[in-house]
């Protein structure tokens, strides 16, 4: 049998196809294209390479901010028990995940069978989130990824007090001015989202393990920051990007063999 | 004669105003540089210089504002929450209520009958409901900032925006302009979530009549109709809204002589 999971970000698509045992195919897409038609032709795609067609599908899940958008989705569920279904199945110890995506980051607390027992949310605000870090990079003039590098092997960090990413522009802006290392501006960059991060998980509470999913858990500033506070290792699975999708394939198919 | 100055040294513009014995002699409004002290100094003698003054005529000055540490040649420093009660006091002596606008920041501020402050609230932590957010905005729809507010009242089709986060509102803008939406349509959906936002700040103070707006945020019409719908008041404004700070410095200093 076959199950699907799409998760319909605020800047990508993901699409996970799951079998009986493992991921079959997945893919992530990047579009500013409406959340229908962009999901339809990304599994349009999956079905040719698979060599299956609709009516193979056992069951389909939509996750995401754009779930409701998913022409062929049979269901739909939060983003919270996807990302946490989808941590748990790579890591069975996971008992705290930080999902931190483009448009905003959540943390579950999951008990010792892997449901959610409490969760908390920032979507309102960018403070925190991808968004964030993508605003830094254009005036930093450096790509995500080595921003995150820089910041990991950063020594001494430069104070970024604002809380709003548009005030913080102007703070990173005028920290270049007066000739403060990118060093260090990144780093103090990195640990403002850090902070945002740790007050979310703090509303749940820490338990480890701890797993990090969503696109910003390849930021390795980030994740040695989060690591650094909290005194643990952070968890991340292979693609966290794609673990949203995931989480929503495994529903689908824990539903049909009435687990879910 | 007595004269006095307020000089208010916002995050995004600078005021200073001379006051005599017969009200306004003069002002002058500028950026704020990235030196707030050169910036004051700067302020200063322009309205020095259009009042036909000097420094020495000056008996008192006040300063105030995100930046009133930073003003070397200040007597005395006020928090921009006095002098924004004082000044528009001066302009309407019923006010009860006012809500300052200015570039980075957003204050509900009740006033008693002598322009004292009793109460009041603040955002400063979150662009949304300050100038930046509607230069942001202004931007992403390629408007000039001056014409968004007329603009707006031009809308037949208003569209919600959701977000009130700068950042994200400014994604939202230029997803629904991908959309085809009139330009006019979004400016309508941005001036309600601005107003919602700071109707909240608004709430938390209680309005009381009269209520008045000050800032820069005062000159955008649009904004101004969609507060005064949910407050189901009037607003009073300013004729220039922006030296309302500097004013009420003014009027502190000549207070302290």
């Amino acid at each position: 049998m076959t199950f699907a999971g799409v998760d319909v970000g605020a800047q990508s698509i993901k699409l996970v196809i799951l079998g009986d045992g493992d991921i079959l195919y997945s893919r992530v897409s990047f579009t500013e294209e409406e959340g229908a038609i962009a999901s339809q032709r990304l599994m349009e795609q999956a079905l040719e390479r698979l060599n299956l067609s609709f009516d193979d599908f056992s069951h389909a899940v939509a996750t995401g901010v754009g779930r409701g958008t998913v022409p062929f989705a049979d269901m739909q569920r939060s983003e919270q028990l996807c990302h946490a279904r989808g941590a748990y199945w790579f890591f069975p110890s996971a008992r705290t995940v930080l999902d931190i995506g483009a448009e905003g980051s959540r943390a579950m607390k999951l008990n010792d069978q892997g449901r959610v027992v409490d969760f908390a949310i920032n979507s309102k605000c960018a403070a925190g989130s991808g968004a964030f870090l993508e605003a830094m990079t254009k005036i930093m003039e450096m790509p995500i990824g080595e921003m995150g590098m820089l910041a990991a092997g950063a020594k001494r960090k430069a104070k970024i007090s604002s809380y709003c990413a548009v005030f913080a522009e102007s703070e990173v802006i005028s920290s270049i001015h007066r000739g403060v290392s990118k060093e260090r501006i990144v780093a103090g960059i990195h640990e403002s989202v850090v902070d945002r991060l740790i007050e979310i998980l703090g509303k749940v509470g820490i338990r480890e393990a701890i797993v990090v999913t969503g696109g910003v858990a390849k930021n390795i500033g980030i994740i040695k920051g989060l690591e650094g506070r909290v005194g643990l290792e952070m968890k991340v699975p292979p693609d966290p990007q794609l673990v949203g999708a995931l989480g929503a394939a495994l529903i689908a198919r824990d539903v049909m063999s009435g687990k879910g | 004669m007595m004269i006095v100055a307020g000089v208010d040294v916002g995050s995004r513009t600078t005021c200073a105003l001379i006051l005599g014995d017969g009200g306004i002699m003069s002002s002058s409004l500028i950026s704020t540089g990235p030196q707030s002290a050169k910036t004051s100094r700067k302020a200063m003698k322009e309205a020095l210089t259009r009042g036909n003054l000097t420094f020495d005529d000056v008996g008192y000055i006040v300063a105030t504002g995100y930046g009133r540490v930073l003003v070397p040649f200040a007597n005395k420093i006020i928090t921009e929450i006095s002098c924004h009660a004082k000044g528009a006091n001066w302009y309407f002596p019923t006010v009860r209520t006012v809500l300052d606008m200015g570039g980075q920041d957003c204050k509900a501020i009740k006033v008693d009958g002598i322009g004292n402050h009793v109460n009041f609230a603040m955002n400063d932590k979150c662009a949304a409901g300050t100038g930046r957010f509607l230069e942001v905005m202004a931007e992403g729809l390629r408007l000039p900032l001056e014409d968004i507010g007329e603009l707006s009242l031009q809308s037949e089709n208003e569209v919600r925006v959701s977000s009130t986060c700068t950042v994200f509102a400014k994604s939202e803008v230029v997803s629904l302009m991908r959309r085809g939406i009139d330009k006019r349509d979004i400016l309508a959906g941005l001036h309600e979530a601005i107003a919602t936002r700071v109707y909240g700040l608004l709430r938390q103070v209680r309005v009381e009549a009269d209520f008045a707006i000050t800032g820069g945020i005062a000159k955008n019409i649009g904004v101004v109709r969609k507060l005064e719908e949910k407050v189901g008041l009037k607003a009073l404004i300013p004729e220039e809204p922006q030296i309302v700070g500097a004013l009420g410095a003014a009027l502190i200093a000549k207070d302290n002589i």
